[in-house]
């Protein structure tokens, strides 16, 4: 199933000809009093791939089918290039869509299903047939041209939908959660196939997914979604490193909550170290009590039995080990450390806890209920 | 191990225990005795009686007389009928029902749908009697709708309707069948998956192109397998057609029922049991038919 | 092929039901939602008009008067009461184990029991009464001369409806890991369809049930040429004298039907919610 040589020579068939840019302008979608989108905002540009992460219920669905053309929308603009193409239906965007599943036409083979959007465009029997056999290979599917759906697995009904998808050389190709439904192994396989796919033939994309590993390894840029509005939109390790919201940094990854004090100088007080506030820590009133967030791989923990915490819990991971520790005041803080330094971590030992570097984010204290 | 148990069982060459394996395989299967037991005496012995009984004369002698008799004069007539009134009826009313289904599935109104169904199994299931008491009350000569249309000088006894024939039959069959397609037809209309729709849109399909080249071909196994319920339904029914016409009209059901509520020459019982055999086949055939049907539709939905 | 994708549609994990247009514009369903109620409301008004009327056109209730002084509607309806309480009995006492038990230990028989199911439809009811005359007219007078086989065949000709509704209801049900659970915490078998399954199936049960009252309150071929007079046979004995009478209980039998059934299945939907969500989520756990 090796698609890259396969890839090399039919991309030049699947390619078009120049890759569009698309922007979504503060679109709103409302379902009764729940806003699914609120003043949603966000510009793709030619050829990239950006992925709508977020929480169940965010809205990134609701984007990705507003694009289509599929659902209805109570403001806001879309436009495709330069063009506007708001109100104009679905059936006449000529984008090519992946569902999450049960979208290839059942009573049409693979073939068949691939030539259908050709066929709407009144091409041919033998040239449809000729562009089908060539995306089935493109996808690695080639000798299932002639299977029905059913006969296919859920990742094959997937690489055929996206094969599909590109048959009509879309400007934007919008993939709703399509990993979603396959099997682990599976998907981590596909997920980099669609990738080598997109890169190949250069069309400008969407991907919603709920999966952050997904979205991270694949995704030019990430847009984090909440409650219908755009948190933070850049490339994966901005996203992961500097995040702009308390949302994004606690949604994306793992992070310790832990209390922190501001000090004199842009510094905050945590654990008993002194940090430098992050890039989006200002504004803080010094004294003020805060939260401070602290991903787990920048806690540095070694044994010392005079140290200001205790292990509570141990899980080892395989290239990584989890520590749990609980500090004097009763905070816990969860440190992750490579396999060699956690060697000695097991619960009820002491150990020191140092930070090393800036917090990942600074907001203010949660008040205690 | 129960190998000792049953020696006997075992045919040369096969290995010891097969036979209590096979026999413990086949232990499930009793548990199904109740049941085919019940069907076989109550549904089974019936049948095939009406079967041999279609052959006997009134001696008890083998004789295919009835048959032909069964095909000649006014029961040739009632099969003609019979199998006119049920075709018209199924065809037009799965039709109907499918556009309802339809109406109904697409519509995200959960009242507007459990109204629609309760109403059809309601329609669906209670007798023909209630029913054509209604359409009299409605259509008949005398009826109100008759009536109202009569003061507007569209009477259409005057016209050439009559409830009282295979036309107004028609009508009132329809009013059975169309909520029974309904129901047979909604769980293959309800798996009319959004996602078809939607993908064919972005590929380019306007509604009537969906329905052409996806819509309609995903349901025709389903369809045609509903319309066969519905003809053998309305083949079978007797309430209905016995209560409005009483008996005028010839129709095979109510040839039998006449003849066995007569019961007046023995021989006119074999008669009976001729055009029961008769009816027996032509649902016999349909069934068939569903069947082949059934099993290319579940190829396409597994 | 994973069992995620073959599993059967509409139970994507986390999917909302929205807004669904599938194919049909919303004036597709307008027109043809009010040519069916046109359709069906109509006769159904009419009659219920008819049977108010009185001498001179004016409304009045003397038809249901009359008919409620009918000294024959308690006893036909009773007798027709009490065939459809026997047939359900009968038909739960047959149906459900066997339902159950093809669904546990005979999956692969289930398409068959389906087809066989269906078999009461291939002999019509008339027919089934000329092979009862055949056939039957032996047996001793207190099954053949007695309402008694009356019930015994309508179970047979409920069966196409009864048990596609049982089997709908159990397949519904995770019967397996029911019947597991209770079996490993020491349940009898008794014990297993009694407390476990038959409070997870109320639904199904009583939409069998319903189904099959309302076939034995309206059937007639069966009845009649077996000279029952059950209460179809004596509303059509009316309906050639008195047909005012008819009409009116007519009307009365199918408005209360479905009343009673829009009832129950607002009840039975509120219920189904609770036992189907959580075999739902475990299959999704279980995937």
């Amino acid at each position: 199933m090796d698609v890259g040589t396969a890839a090399a020579s039919a991309s030049s068939h699947a390619a078009h000809a120049q890759p569009v840019p698309v922007e979504l302008i503060e679109l709103s979608r409302w379902f009764g009093p729940v806003a699914a989108l609120d003043s949603f905002s966000l510009r793709i540009e030619p050829g990239e791939l950006v992925a709508l992460l977020g929480p169940s219920g965010c809205g990134k669905t609701t984007a990705l089918r507003a694009l289509g053309g599929l659902e209805q929308l109570d403001g806001g603009r879309v436009l495709l290039g330069v063009v506007d193409i708001t109100d104009l239906p679905a059936h006449r965007r000529a984008m090519g869509m992946v569902f999450q599943a049960y979208s290839l036409f059942p009573n049409m083979t693979a073939a068949e299903n691939v030539g259908f959007g050709l066929k709407m465009r009144k091409v041919a029997a033998d040239q449809r047939r000729r562009r089908a056999d060539t995306l089935l290979e493109l996808v690695g599917l080639s000798t299932q041209a002639d299977r029905y759906p059913h006969q296919l697995s859920g990742g094959q009904q997937q690489r055929v939908a996206l094969a599909r998808a590109l048959a009509i050389q879309p400007p934007v190709l919008l993939l709703d959660e399509p990993l979603s439904a396959l099997d682990a192994r599976v998907r981590s396989q596909l997920r980099d196939e669609i990738r080598r796919i997109q890169l190949e033939v250069g069309t400008t994309t969407l991907f919603v997914t709920h999966d952050q590993d997904e979205a991270l390894s694949i995704a030019d840029r990430v847009g984090v979604m909440r409650a219908g509005k755009l948190e933070q939109c850049d490339t994966p390790s901005e996203i992961y490193a500097r995040p702009t919201t308390a949302f994004v940094a606690e949604f994306v990854g793992s992070v310790n909550r832990l209390p922190g004090v501001i000090g004199a100088d842009h510094s905050v007080d945590v654990v008993g170290c002194r940090l430098p506030l992050p890039g989006s820590g200002n504004g803080h009133v010094s004294g003020s009590r805060v939260d401070v967030l602290v991903r787990p791989e920048t806690v540095k923990l070694r044994p010392d039995p005079d140290g200001r915490g205790r292990v509570t819990s141990r899980h080892f991971l395989g290239p990584v080990v989890r520590v749990a520790v609980a500090l004097a005041d009763g905070a816990e803080i969860v440190g992750t450390v490579l396999a060699a330094e956690g060697e000695a971590l097991f619960p009820g030992t002491g150990v020191s806890v140092e930070l090393a570097s800036a917090p990942l984010f600074v907001v203010e204290a949660a008040d205690p209920a | 191990m129960a190998e000792n148990a049953a020696p006997a069982l075992t045919s040369p060459g096969e290995r010891p225990g097969a036979s209590s394996r096979r026999w413990r395989q086949a232990r499930p299967l009793l548990g199904l005795a109740p049941f085919a037991i019940y069907l076989g005496i109550f549904l089974g012995v019936p049948a095939v009686s009406v079967v041999i009984d279609a052959f006997l004369g009134s001696r008890g002698q083998f004789t295919l007389a009835n048959i032909q008799a069964s095909f000649s004069g006014i029961y040739l007539t009632s099969y003609g009928a019979s199998l006119e009134l049920s075709s018209i009826s199924a065809v037009i009313a799965s039709i109907a029902g499918l556009l309802i289904a339809i109406a109904i599935s697409s519509s995200q109104n959960p009242t507007l749908r459990r109204l629609i169904t309760t109403g059809s199994g309601v329609l669906a299931n209670t007798g023909g009697v209630p029913l054509a008491f209604a359409f009299i009350a409605a259509v008949g000569n005398f009826g109100l709708i008759t009536g109202l249309l009569s003061r507007v000088g569209l009477n259409p006894y005057d016209h050439g309707f009559s409830l009282y024939t295979l036309t107004g039959l028609t009508v009132v069959y329809l009013y059975f069948l169309v909520p029974l397609m309904v129901l047979v037809i909604l769980p293959a209309v309800d798996g009319l998956q959004r996602q078809w729709f939607e993908a064919s849109a972005s590929l380019g399909a306007q509604r009537r192109h969906f329905w052409r080249y996806v819509g309609l071909p995903v349901l025709a196994p389903a369809f045609l397998a509903a319309l066969l319920v519905l003809f053998v339904d309305a083949f079978a029914a007797y309430a209905t057609a016995d209560a409005i016409t009483d008996g005028l009209i010839p129709l095979v059901p109510i040839q039998i029922g006449s003849l066995v509520a007569g019961n007046v020459l023995p021989g006119e019982a074999h008669l009976g049991a001729a055009l029961g055999l008769g009816m027996i086949v032509i649902v016999a055939l349909a069934a068939t038919i569903y069947a082949t049907v059934q099993r290319r539709t579940a190829r396409w939905m597994r | 092929m994973d069992a995620l994708t073959l599993a059967r549609p509409g139970r994507l994990p986390g999917r909302r039901r929205r807004v669904a247009a599938l194919g049909v514009g919303p004036s597709f369903r307008v027109v043809v939602l009010v040519l069916t109620t046109f359709y069906f409301l109509v006769p159904l008004l009419a009659s219920t008009i008819f049977s108010f009327q009185g001498v001179g056109g004016r409304p009045s209730l003397a038809s249901y008067q009359a008919v409620f002084a009918e000294p024959l509607l308690w006893p036909t309806l009773t007798l027709s009461l009490e065939i459809a309480l026997g047939t359900i009995v009968l038909t739960l006492l047959l149906i459900l184990p066997t339902v159950v038990w093809v669904n546990l230990r005979l999956p692969h028989l289930r398409r068959l029991m389906e087809t066989l199911s269906l078999l009461p439809l291939a002999t019509p009811a008339v027919v089934l009464v000329l092979g009862i005359f055949a056939a039957f007219r032996g047996l001793p007078q207190f099954i053949i001369g007695t309402p008694v086989i009356v019930a015994l065949e309508y179970v047979v000709l409920a069966m196409p409806y009864s048990y596609r509704v049982i089997d709908a209801g159990v397949q519904a049900i995770d019967v397996h890991t029911l019947v597991d659970a209770s079996r490993s915490l020491g349940a009898s078998w008794p014990q297993v369809l009694l407390r476990v399954l038959m409070p997870n199936l109320q639904g199904a049960i009583l939409s069998a049930s319903f189904l099959t009252l309302a076939l034995c309150l309206g059937e007639y071929a069966v009845a009649s040429l077996l000279t029952f007079n059950t209460f179809p046979v004596w509303l059509v004995q009316v309906g050639l004298n008195r047909a005012g009478e008819a009409v009116a209980l007519s009307t009365f039998a199918l408005v209360f039907t479905w009343g009673l059934l829009l009832v129950i299945s607002f009840g039975t939907a509120r219920r189904r919610r609770r036992p189907r969500v959580a075999a739902a989520r475990g299959g999704q756990v279980k995937a």
